[in-house]
């Protein structure tokens, strides 16, 4: 197939053009001179479609409503005519004439842009490395594989276990619930028995406390009864030696006082009775009277009274003897007597003093308890910071216990059988997931195996086609994997031996990357393709290289060119402006 | 790509293949959402 002729109007920036095209046609002009709108007309008369996704609409002349754009062309000997028109916002109608036509495969690969080419190279011209999927038409697939993981179901199934965990740490919990309650009910005996040593021991602990506070008070209370024990010791050693009162002599004395009184009275009577008888000088005998009734009496009976004045006299004798023992006596009674009385003084002292250190003990011995004081009001506090301890271990215990009851609740709610089965389910879709991704990755490695094959025989074959020299008697490219990617690297053999595309020219490079892009893009069997500026990034050299290249594809396929390198335009000689 | 889909034919189950084709058939962007609402329709089931 050739198109001979195109005619068009109101297409991009040209109103009405027609122009013929050869085998190899260049359109050479500066940027804004409609060269690229007429590669554009061509690919959308051929094809009905526009580069890069480009809207249809955008492609009609913004002074006009509509586009048209016809080609005459040739094929198997014969003219025919294709017309494709498009209204804004209305479809593309396309007619052809004669109608019994069938047109060889066109598509939108036939427009190929100069950055296109090369952007199809990674790196630099050292290592010219293409994204082989990309090339082999598999991208798309690769993503689609790369998307496919199961992280997501790994994610859940990994929440789901640590649930299924805390649920197996909540049956735990669930036994654990009984100890807590275990131990809420040991506190609780054990609060009320501090609670209730604290109640008992409250009076005790006011009374001790209000003891420390009159701490100062005791330490002059302990001073006094030291002076007091002090005064006692003196009293009683006072007391001590007094004579005590001897046991018998109150009786010996009342003994002596009762023979001193007889003795007295027998004298009384006999001085009477001596007076009696010596009445008016008379003696007795000489009156014959009794001396005791005055009667007369006889001789014989007078001899009896006779002995008054021998007994008396003998009774004044005793009583000046026994006068000094009973006055000894009564001095040691009278002396024994002060002695008692001072005893006895003493010894009412001795008693008050003892009383007063009673009393002082009394208060000291509340005084004295002030250690007890304290170890009371210590064990208080203690006992209280136990109930303290304990009313928040209880409290602790109660929030476990709480918890637990929701954790339970929660076990109970959630159901562990579920949460088995969703796990199960989220395993078998992660394993779904990851054996279609492996099966996807197998399908596409044989694919791009396959690719590979082909895409190596339609390389070499178009770079017989396209290159004129006999330098290289054979070209290849290799494929490797590297930094994440399928790589491809082209090489040509010299001789014996093989070079890197990085050891050729940029002439040979050229006619590799054009080789190498027909064969991927199976350009072979494009009745034409349209170039725009394809001398992109390429020096003089390059552009030479390019220039033979292209007369080379010229002799299989029609080529249109669209340049703004006079350099280029020159070289192919075919100048359509 | 009917030759990747007939490759995937021959070494999946049927109810993987169903997966498989459903990735296929999506655009590559909406993969990952097709995963998630999967595993949430598991997730987030009732019992």
């Amino acid at each position: 197939m050739k198109v001979e002729k195109i005619d068009l109007t109101g297409f991009r920036g040209l109103r009405g053009e027609s122009f013929t095209l050869d085998d190899l046609t260049v359109f050479e002009g500066e940027m804004g001179t409609g060269k690229t709108s007429k590669l554009l007309s061509i690919l959308f008369c051929l094809t009905g479609s526009s580069p890069h996704g480009l809207n249809l609409d955008e492609l009609i002349n913004s002074n006009t409503d509509s586009m048209r754009v016809s080609a005459l062309i040739t094929l198997n000997g014969a003219i025919y005519s294709l017309e494709r028109k498009k209204r804004r916002r209305v479809p593309v109608s396309f007619s052809i004439k004669p109608e019994d036509v069938r047109l060889p495969p066109l598509d939108i690969g036939i427009f190929i842009e100069g950055r296109q080419i090369a952007d199809l190279f990674m790196g630099g011209p050292t290592e010219r490395a293409l994204k082989l999927d990309t090339l082999l038409g598999i991208s798309e697939y690769d993503q689609r594989v790369s998307q496919l993981t199961p992280a997501a179901a790994e994610r859940r199934i990994s929440e789901l276990e640590k649930q299924r965990e805390r649920v197996d740490g909540t049956r735990q919990s669930i036994e654990r619930l009984k100890e807590v309650d275990d131990r809420l009910i040991v506190l609780q005996k054990r609060s009320e028995e501090v609670k209730l040593a604290l109640s008992s021991m409250e009076t005790e602990y006011l009374h001790a406390k209000a003891l420390l506070a009159d701490d100062e008070d005791s330490m002059k209370k302990d001073a006094m009864l030291l002076g007091k024990k002090q005064m006692l010791q003196d009293a009683l050693r006072k007391s001590d030696n007094i004579p005590k009162f001897p046991s018998k002599l109150a009786q010996e004395l009342k003994e002596h006082e009762a023979k001193w009184n007889a003795l007295q009275t027998r004298k009384t009577f006999l001085e009477a009775a001596t007076e009696t008888l010596n009445i008016e000088g008379k003696q007795v005998n000489q009156l014959k009277l009794c001396p005791l009734c005055g009667a007369f009496i006889t001789d014989n009976a007078l001899a009896k009274f006779e002995h008054y004045d021998r007994d008396y006299k003998d009774v004044t004798r005793e009583i000046m003897e026994f006068k000094e023992a009973v006055e000894a006596k009564r001095n040691q009674f009278g002396k024994a007597q002060i002695d008692k009385e001072r005893a006895d003084l003493l010894s009412s002292q001795i008693d008050t003093i003892r009383a007063e250190i009673r009393s002082l003990e009394a208060d000291i011995n509340v005084t004295g308890n002030l250690d007890s004081a304290r170890k009371t009001s210590q064990r208080y506090r203690e006992l209280m910071k136990q109930v303290e301890e304990i009313d928040s271990t209880s409290r602790n215990l109660e929030d476990q216990k709480r918890t637990l009851e929701s954790i339970r609740a929660d076990l109970i709610d959630s159901g562990y059988a579920d949460l088995e089965g969703k796990i199960s389910r989220l395993r078998r879709l992660a394993s779904d997931i990851r054996s279609v991704k492996l099966v996807m990755i197998d399908a596409l490695n044989e694919i791009r195996k396959e690719r590979i094959t082909k895409l190596r025989d339609s390389f070499k074959e178009t770079f017989k086609k396209i290159y004129p020299y006999e330098r290289f008697t054979d070209v290849d490219f290799e494929t490797s994997f590297s930094r994440g990617r399928e790589s491809l690297l082209v090489r040509g053999k010299l001789g014996e031996s093989w070079i890197l595309a990085s050891q050729m020219s940029t002439g040979e490079n050229v006619a590799m990357s054009f080789a190498l892009l027909f064969a991927i893009n199976n350009m072979e069997k494009a009745p034409i393709i349209l170039l725009d500026e394809p001398e992109e990034g390429l020096d003089d050299n390059g552009i030479r290289g390019l220039a033979d290249t292209l007369n080379g594809l010229s002799e299989i396929t029609q080529v249109v060119v669209a340049t703004r390198s006079h350099l280029l335009a020159s070289f192919l000689g075919h100048i359509n402006s | 790509m009917g030759e990747f889909e007939d490759r995937l034919k021959k070494d999946l189950s049927e109810e993987r293949l169903e997966l498989a084709l459903e990735i296929l058939n999506l655009p590559v962007s909406k993969i990952r959402d097709l995963i998630e609402r999967k595993v949430l329709e598991v997730f987030d089931s009732e019992s």
